[in-house]
């Protein structure tokens, strides 16, 4: 669901640093004015006269502040609190005892991702869960530059560049051991785009366009670069 | 002839209660494991002890697992801080699916972010103390 300010969204972000600074600034300049629980009054002084926004100074990690910072029906809490446990009891009494409906935790335990989801919070953010996604999509090597799955994920288009270690370099497409149901569709070069045939040779620094079923795609990879994904090597 | 393997309980929380709690149940035959952040805090386990101590962050599900939480007939949640149990608690109650989940709480009003849950309950020392005033003094203050 997308929201916008003319809705009148109340947003509340407990406790941060640096991230509560940063999400404060997006969220005025989106035309949000966020409430902020922090328990350093130093941080709590910074923010007020940077932002001239509403900012309680208290322990969001306690209930008492909650109540104290009336945020009883407000539409969304973010939890930027130092401990995991912390921030999932502050999700957990936003939505069962302040009627919150969104509340969104950043943790630091990866694992507490699924973890968080599980006992209910909505939207659960870590550093070092995203960052192992994104390595595990744009996986195995660098060579990937991007790959676009189709039709529901039953066909693939990944663009890779063929680098110096690639052991099909000077090969004519024809004897690259490829399985069957993948197609190299393009070739992109400094000279310009060509659509290969049987007799193209693949030369250094070459982008290709290949189309394959997904679940051949991590074959085709180690064909083209010689290159296996570190965990299974 | 067949041995009754013991029932096994996990502790999160060497404080006082925690450690004579496990004192007492490995008295009593139960195969205890006590976990505690601090190798520190194990120095208040008291002599009658036989089980296992060991160090860790309990709020870690793949590390209760490891200790096997999953399979204890009781884990009982007593670290100093509320949060903390309430995590554990519900990892343990709610994805772990151990029968009898025990969490010490010292704000009572915590307690309704479990109460839907019938395996986790409630140690409120806030509580237990008006009672006993109540008791040892003879007035009665609860509605």
């Amino acid at each position: 669901m997308k929201i916008s300010p003319d809705e009148d969204v109340k947003i509340v972000i407990a406790g941060g640093k640096q991230k509560a600074d940063f999400l404060i600034n997006m969220l005025l300049d989106k035309g949000f004015e966020p409430v902020v629980i922090n328990e350093d009054s130093a941080q709590c002084e910074y923010l007020a006269k940077k932002y001239r926004i509403p900012v309680i100074w208290g322990n969001p990690a306690k209930l008492y502040t909650l109540y104290d910072a009336n945020i009883e029906g407000s539409d969304i809490m973010i939890a930027l609190h130092y401990g995991d446990a912390d921030n999932l009891a502050i999700c957990q009494a936003a939505e069962k005892l302040f009627g919150i409906k969104k509340t969104v935790a950043v943790v630091s335990n990866p694992k507490n991702v699924e973890v968080f989801r599980k006992l209910g919070v909505k939207t659960v953010i870590s550093a070092t869960y995203t960052v192992s996604n994104i390595i595990e999509q744009a996986s195995i090597v660098g060579n990937i530059v991007n790959t676009l799955p189709i039709e529901d994920d039953k066909v693939v288009i990944t663009r890779l560049l063929i680098d110096e270690n690639s052991p099909v370099i000077g090969m004519q497409i024809k004897d690259i051991p490829l399985p069957e149901n993948v197609i190299i569709s393009c070739i992109i070069r400094q000279t310009g785009i060509t659509v290969p045939n049987g007799q193209t040779v693949i030369t250094k620094d070459d982008k290709l366009m290949i189309i394959s079923d997904p679940s051949l795609q991590r074959k085709v990879l180690e064909i083209m670069t010689g290159s296996r994904k570190k965990s299974e090597a | 002839m067949l041995i009754k393997r013991a029932e096994t309980v996990v502790i999160c929380g060497a404080g006082r209660f925690g450690a004579s709690l496990a004192g007492k149940l490995s008295e009593h035959g139960y195969g205890v494991t006590i976990v505690d952040k601090k190798e520190d805090s194990f120095r208040k386990i008291p002599d009658n002890f036989s089980g296992y101590y060991t160090v860790g962050d309990a709020t870690d599900i793949d590390f209760l697992q490891s200790i096997g939480a999953d399979k204890a007939s009781f884990v009982i949640a007593t670290t100093n801080d509320d949060n903390t149990n309430s995590m554990i608690g519900q990892i343990a109650g709610r994805l772990l699916n151990v029968k009898n989940v025990y969490i010490r709480l010292n704000d009572d009003e915590k307690s309704e972010l479990v109460s839907e849950f019938d395996n986790i309950k409630v140690i409120s020392p806030h509580s237990l103390s008006l009672t006993e005033f109540e008791r040892l003094s003879g007035l009665t203050m609860t509605d």
